[in-house]
């Protein structure tokens, strides 16, 4: 392992690394910043960018925007009181009111330094737990993989906000139309209906480009103009906030921890994770009357955590090819087009790749401390840009994007049919993260079933037999259960 | 009827179809087509069903903004097709521009629309070797200049 390791250092310190890494925290920081533009829109957005570099270089570039916008939310959250993305919301509670009172430079340099280290924390589990739980992977077979994909699934469905059904829905929609196209073994045409665009499926971050860009676009233009109460920071707080971050060491610890725990369960984001470490800082605090009042506790707890999820969604991706949250599921379409196959053999196959990802994660949790500091001193007047040009912008590249991926104009349309089904899913409240989910691991589901199937002979019956009788097997099948049984209680309780 | 009753009903409609589509495939090719279309045909009966019984109605609002951006793009679809991507895209973030912006300054938009679509195609044609179409009047062909 230890080889690993050095041989991901020697990829990660390359020139063209550091340059996409350096690139992609620049990136990464102004989509978290903008209100409206999610890590999710953003990774979409950016993988055609990745086509024409090596895998390692993309997946660095594509990892700085995930850790530099998980952390950039806060800024727009700590200086003009609004979330950048929603894990940030947390953030607002104790951030703003520390600006308002003029301590601006200190609230950022808490949230930065806090992120730095739950992002660090984070990115160290990944680099020792991924290859651990990559080793056992490899024992399991097509039953055990087929359940996997509908767990991921259903668990994604139970932990989404809103109606039960509705997200079981969502998921199955996007199963079904991930097995557009010829059929992997038999190589059948399935709801094509002749239209030659299709005959290859339907190409997944030209659906994920589609059902994360328009709604939010619709979402951006339909809002009316916010009264902005800016606040502005400087740099004389660093220091302090450098060693009040690490004075809180048992709450940056512990938050960190919830994150990475709450990053590797698939389907539990990063708001959930900000809040339960919010929560947990509030119930052992000494001064819990301060929380939402400017509370430097809760600010370093929500931040950690939101941080502390980037390295635990990515165990899951790497490890058994089933993303922890959406963008691990954007990760994973630009794994696939660059031709690689996120489980546990991306180790064994391409190491270079698999760890110099890894180590590039470190650098982008450090390399946003210094570019987030300064954007946030001299570029927060960004997030007043007017939301005609975000909303045109985010269009154009989500068109572009969608065309670069197979040249096809065809695509754009593809791209603006799922914009479509998003926005009347935003409409109808389905929460879209089952379908991105379903679409993403539906031809794993497909592929491992039909090897399932020729493993019981074609017969049904020993089919169904086989997976109860497997432990491993069984086991996913109660986990399916036990996370749709969850589901709808949670749904019970809501009411 | 409620938009979510006319809503649920169409996608009951769509989920049988599917269904019954999905039984003219081989069952070979079609093993779990079959197994999910007939769980999305069960879970939109019951969300159905659901939204029959329930006395509380779901707030949805169709914006004009939907109408106009859905409109916008597949104006956009056409005029890549005509023109390419350097004049349709410049076209359409100058018409979102005009029709959303509060202060609708003639020559700043038409700047800002420039700079976009002039940077996107830079970008993205020029950096990294995506290939336009050949649409019919050829102007994109002109601005390559890698």
């Amino acid at each position: 392992m230890l080889d690993s390791i050095m041989l991901g250092i020697a990829t990660a310190t390359s020139f063209n690394m550091i340059l996409a890494v350096f690139a992609g925290v620049v990136v990464g920081v102004f989509v978290g910043m903008l209100p409206g533009l999610t890590s999710t829109m953003g990774v979409a957005l950016l993988i055609p960018l990745t086509f024409s570099v090596q895998p390692e270089v993309g997946l660095a570039l594509l990892g700085g925007i995930y850790c530099a916008s998980s952390f950039s939310g806060s800024i727009s959250a700590i200086l003009l009181n609004i979330p950048g993305t929603p894990s940030a919301v947390a953030t607002c509670q104790d951030g703003f009111p520390l600006a308002k009172n003029g301590n601006a430079g200190l609230a950022i340099g808490l949230s930065v330094f806090s992120s730095c280290i739950g992002g660090t924390l984070s990115t160290i589990a990944l680099l020792f737990l991924a290859p651990l739980l990559a080793s056992v992977s490899l024992l399991l077979g097509a039953y055990e993989y087929f359940l996997l994909a509908l767990f991921g699934v259903t668990i994604i469905a139970s932990l989404s906000e809103g109606d039960m059904l509705k997200a079981l829905l969502s998921g199955v929609l996007g199963l079904i139309a991930s097995l557009v196209g010829i059929h992997s073994i038999t190589g059948d045409m399935r709801l094509t209906f002749d239209i030659p665009a299709l005959y290859d499926g339907i190409p997944l971050v030209v659906s994920l480009i589609g059902l994360y860009s328009i709604p939010e676009v619709i979402s951006i233009l339909s809002e009316g103009e916010k009264q902005v109460k800016q606040t502005t920071m400087n740099f004389n707080g660093m220091k302090q906030a450098f060693k009040e971050t690490l004075a809180q060491y048992v709450n940056l610890i512990r938050s960190s921890i919830i994150g990475i725990v709450v990053g590797v369960i698939p389907g539990a984001g990063q708001s959930i994770a900000s809040f339960i470490a919010y929560d947990a800082a509030k119930k052992s605090s000494k001064t819990p009357q301060d929380f939402g009042h400017g509370s430097k506790e809760g600010l370093i707890a929500s931040e950690s955590a939101n941080n502390g999820t980037t390295g635990g969604s990515l165990v899951p991706l790497l490890t058994l090819g089933i993303p922890g949250n959406a963008v691990a599921a954007v990760l994973m379409g630009g794994l696939i087009i660059h031709g690689l196959n996120p489980g546990p053999l991306l180790f064994q196959g391409s190491p270079e790749v698999a760890y110099g990802f890894i180590v590039s994660l470190f650098f982008s949790n450090i390399l946003f401390v210094p570019i987030g500091l300064i954007i946030a001193k001299y570029c927060v007047k960004i997030i007043t840009l007017p939301k005609q040009v975000l909303a045109a912008s985010i269009l154009i590249l989500a068109v572009v994007g969608a065309f670069a991926i197979r040249s096809q104009v065809e695509d754009i349309i593809i791209m603006v049919a799922f914009g479509f089904i998003g926005y009347i899913f935003n409409i109808f409240k389905i929460s879209r993260a089952p379908m991105v989910l379903g679409l993403v691991l539906g031809g794993m589901a497909e592929t491992n079933l039909a090897r399932a199937l020729v493993l019981a002979k074609g017969d049904v019956s020993i089919l169904l037999q086989n997976f109860f009788t497997k432990p491993v097997s069984l086991a996913l099948i109660l986990l399916c259960l036990f996370s749709i049984i969850y589901g709808f209680k949670k749904n019970k309780d809501y009411k | 009827m409620t938009k979510e009753i006319v809503f649920y009903t169409l996608f009951t409609i769509f989920s049988l179809a599917i269904t019954i589509i999905s039984f003219s495939y081989p069952i070979n090719s079609s093993f779990l087509l079959r197994g999910l279309s007939i769980v999305m045909l069960a879970l939109s009966i019951m969300i159905l069903i659901k939204t029959f019984i329930k006395k509380t109605e779901l707030n949805t609002q169709f914006t004009s903004v939907a109408f106009i951006i859905f409109l916008m793009l597949f104006l956009l679809i056409g005029l890549i097709y005509s023109f390419g991507f350097l004049f349709a895209t410049l076209i359409f973030t100058f018409l979102v521009q005009m029709i959303f912006a509060t202060n609708k300054n003639f020559y700043k938009i038409l700047m800002v629309s420039v700079l976009i679509s002039g940077f996107v195609f830079v970008v993205f044609f020029n950096l990294l070797g995506i290939a336009p179409i050949d649409s019919y009047i050829a102007i994109d062909h002109y601005f390559l200049f890698m």
